[in-house]
């Protein structure tokens, strides 16, 4: 230590800011080893029951690492969610839509950032108001709607009678295709805020050089915004990949299940649907079929995790 | 002629914006819209969905009576959706808010900090949470079969905090969604990652040079917090409060709306189970405004 140079005054000062500081750094980590320690250990907590065997699940003495590691709950639960079936159907109904997604929300919000009318401000109030309306309440109307299937009596015209669109994906991926779907308002949201914060010059630029707004879009607003088409490609993955509810409704059909809808209806399937049940035998197979579900998504976070948290600092969801 | 033909820029800007949003008008109307009016003339009858189709009798307002009077399973499910809410908002604010300046500092390990905070927001939802919503029972109930005597031993469970919360405050039914929020600090803290994100890119928001001109004005941090952050903040705040309460009242481990589509799909009162979601819409409604106005009236916006 450096003692000479200070008056002792100015030392205490010195040493009392080490202090503090060091103080503060324990305390962070502290504190944010027992915040991951609370968020990992759902997660952990499954893997491990999972992995055990119905001798360790009835032994106290085993807490967290298994003495027979057993893969049998895999397996169960692997069959039980017809994995490779619904893996398939899962991806259709989840890709799909996130690339639909991101086309049609971008350039909505390229059209609602970039560009002024009279009713801009009323389409965009209507569009966060789609966000507050929780999807049940039109639910039923929309049911009827895919039974008979038809806009302005145009596939009348075509085949003859409407279509059932019912026990099909369309009902998931046709509204993306229009902007709309699940939770969509905040997709067009996060785009109209990321383009307005790119400079004007850019633009200008772009339009001088005798591109047409369509240009200017493909060649200066989506090579620049990387970050936001990853945040609304992976959220709307996901949300689509989790989401459970919006299939239970259009999709009755076993072999068209994805894999969230089996995920939730797995114990009724090991247990083939009886009330009384053992949790014992029931949980480690719905814990292996959750980790087997969301699997796919965290191989995916884990490879665009970096870019994905850098960018949604850039995509200025808040304006 | 010549007039028409040549469009001045504000025209032209106005055709190529409405170029862009107008699909999703058209989406709008047929995919929500129709349904949206529709559902409100469903919720004032009775509807059969039959295979020629649907089948309306007008019947006022007996749906909104039944599900107010009545139905005691739904006003169970929605008083306790609502206070659920209402507890939760605070928590989750603070939580994420106190996350957020925290991982906006700089230390090491903090993208791998980050993504782990990020976590939920991408393996969190729909089935996956309703297999969780169940783990804490379910692993006190694994607890209780496998070490019986065990866990009745203070020492082997700790104090029961929850427990010791009901003796002191003496049960009173304002306390008890406190203490019942102390149970569902998972929930919170899972339920937090979205929130987190957003008070991150608001607090990378605020000019860095506000706060060297505090420090060397001789502000500590904890008075640069309430003079700077909070109140430029504070137009996030509200961001986040809505997004809030839209999201727990559409998430799907709700309650309320697994009761909608139980009686919609199960017990096919189509009719019935629109009067109850759209009872559900207008608190949501309401609560929202209320919120809305409280918190604009205290928003300070820099720029004005």
């Amino acid at each position: 230590m450096k003692l000479s140079g200070y008056k002792r005054e100015e030392f205490l000062f010195i040493v009392k800011h080490k202090f503090l500081r060091f103080i503060g750094i324990f305390l962070r980590i502290l504190l944010f080893l027992g915040l991951i320690y609370i968020l990992l250990r759902p997660v952990m907590f499954m893997l491990s029951t999972a992995l055990k065997s119905r001798e360790d699940l009835m032994d106290p003495t085993v807490v967290w690492i298994p003495k027979n590691i057993t893969f049998n709950n895999f397996i169960l639960a692997f069959r039980s969610l017809s994995f490779l079936n619904s893996f398939k159907n899962s991806v259709i109904t989840s890709i799909l839509p996130a690339i639909f997604h991101v086309i049609s929300c971008s350039m909505i919000g390229y059209g609602l950032a970039r560009f002024k009318f009279k009713e801009r401000e009323i389409i965009f109030a209507l569009i966060v108001f789609t966000l507050m309306v929780p999807p049940q309440v039109v639910l039923i109307p929309l049911y009827a709607f895919y039974q008979n299937f038809d806009i302005l009596g145009l596939v009348k015209l075509i085949r003859g009678s409407p279509l059932n669109l019912l026990n099909t994906y369309y009902p998931i991926i046709l509204p993306t295709i229009l902007g709309g779907g699940l939770r969509s308002g905040l997709f067009i949201y996060i785009f109209r805020q990321f383009f307005r914060g790119i400079s004007r010059e850019l633009e200008e630029a772009a339009y001088i050089d005798g591109c047409s707004p369509f240009q200017t879009y493909f060649r200066i607003f989506i090579p620049n915004s990387i970050p936001a088409i990853t945040t609304v490609f992976l959220f709307s993955l996901v949300w689509h990949w989790n989401d459970a509810f919006g299939p239970s409704v259009y999709i009755g059909d076993f072999n068209k299940y994805t894999l969230s809808m089996n995920l939730a209806n797995l114990k009724a399937i090991i247990t083939g649907g009886t009330q009384i049940w053992d949790p014992l035998l029931i949980l480690p197979p719905q814990y292996a079929g959750a980790i087997l579900v969301i699997l796919p998504m965290l191989i995916l976070y884990i490879f665009t995790q970096k870019f994905f948290v850098e960018s949604v600092e850039r995509t200025g969801i808040v304006g | 002629m010549r007039k028409k033909r040549f469009k001045s820029l504000s025209q032209r800007q106005a055709l190529t914006g409405r170029l862009f949003v107008y699909p999703w008008l058209i989406g709008f109307l047929i995919f929500f819209a129709t349904p949206f009016i529709q559902s409100l003339v469903f919720a004032f009858s009775e509807l059969d969905l039959t295979p020629f189709g649907l089948k309306l009798t007008f019947i006022g307002f007996k749906n909104f009576i039944k599900a107010l009077q009545e139905d005691p399973t739904f006003i169970q499910y929605l008083t306790l959706e609502v206070s659920n809410t209402i507890v939760n908002i605070p928590l989750i604010l603070m939580f994420s808010l106190f996350i957020a300046i925290l991982l906006n500092q700089k230390f090491k390990g903090r993208a791998l900090v980050r993504a782990i905070f990020f976590l939920p927001v991408v393996v969190m939802s729909g089935a996956l949470l309703y297999v969780l919503e169940s783990y804490t029972m379910e692993q006190f109930y694994i607890g209780a079969q496998t070490g019986m005597a065990m866990s009745n031993s203070p020492f082997v469970r700790g104090i029961d905090f929850r427990m010791l919360l009901i003796q002191i405050t003496g049960n009173i039914p304002f306390v008890r969604p406190l203490i019942d929020a102390i149970n569902r600090i998972y929930e919170i803290i899972w339920k937090s990652g979205v929130q987190i994100l957003i008070f991150l890119a608001g607090l990378q928001s605020i000019p860095h040079s506000l706060y060297e001109v505090a420090s060397v004005e001789g502000a500590t941090p904890w008075e640069s917090f309430w003079k700077i952050t909070f109140p430029l903040l504070s137009p996030i705040i509200l961001v986040n409060v809505v997004y809030t309460v839209i999201d727990s009242f559409t998430d799907y481990s709700n309650d309320v709306l697994r009761y909608i589509l139980e009686v919609a799909f199960r017990r096919l009162q189509h009719g019935y189970s629109s009067a109850i979601a759209w009872i559900y819409f207008l608190i949501l409604g309401i609560i929202l405004v209320l919120l809305v106005i409280f918190i604009s009236k205290r928003v300070f916006y820099m720029s004005e």
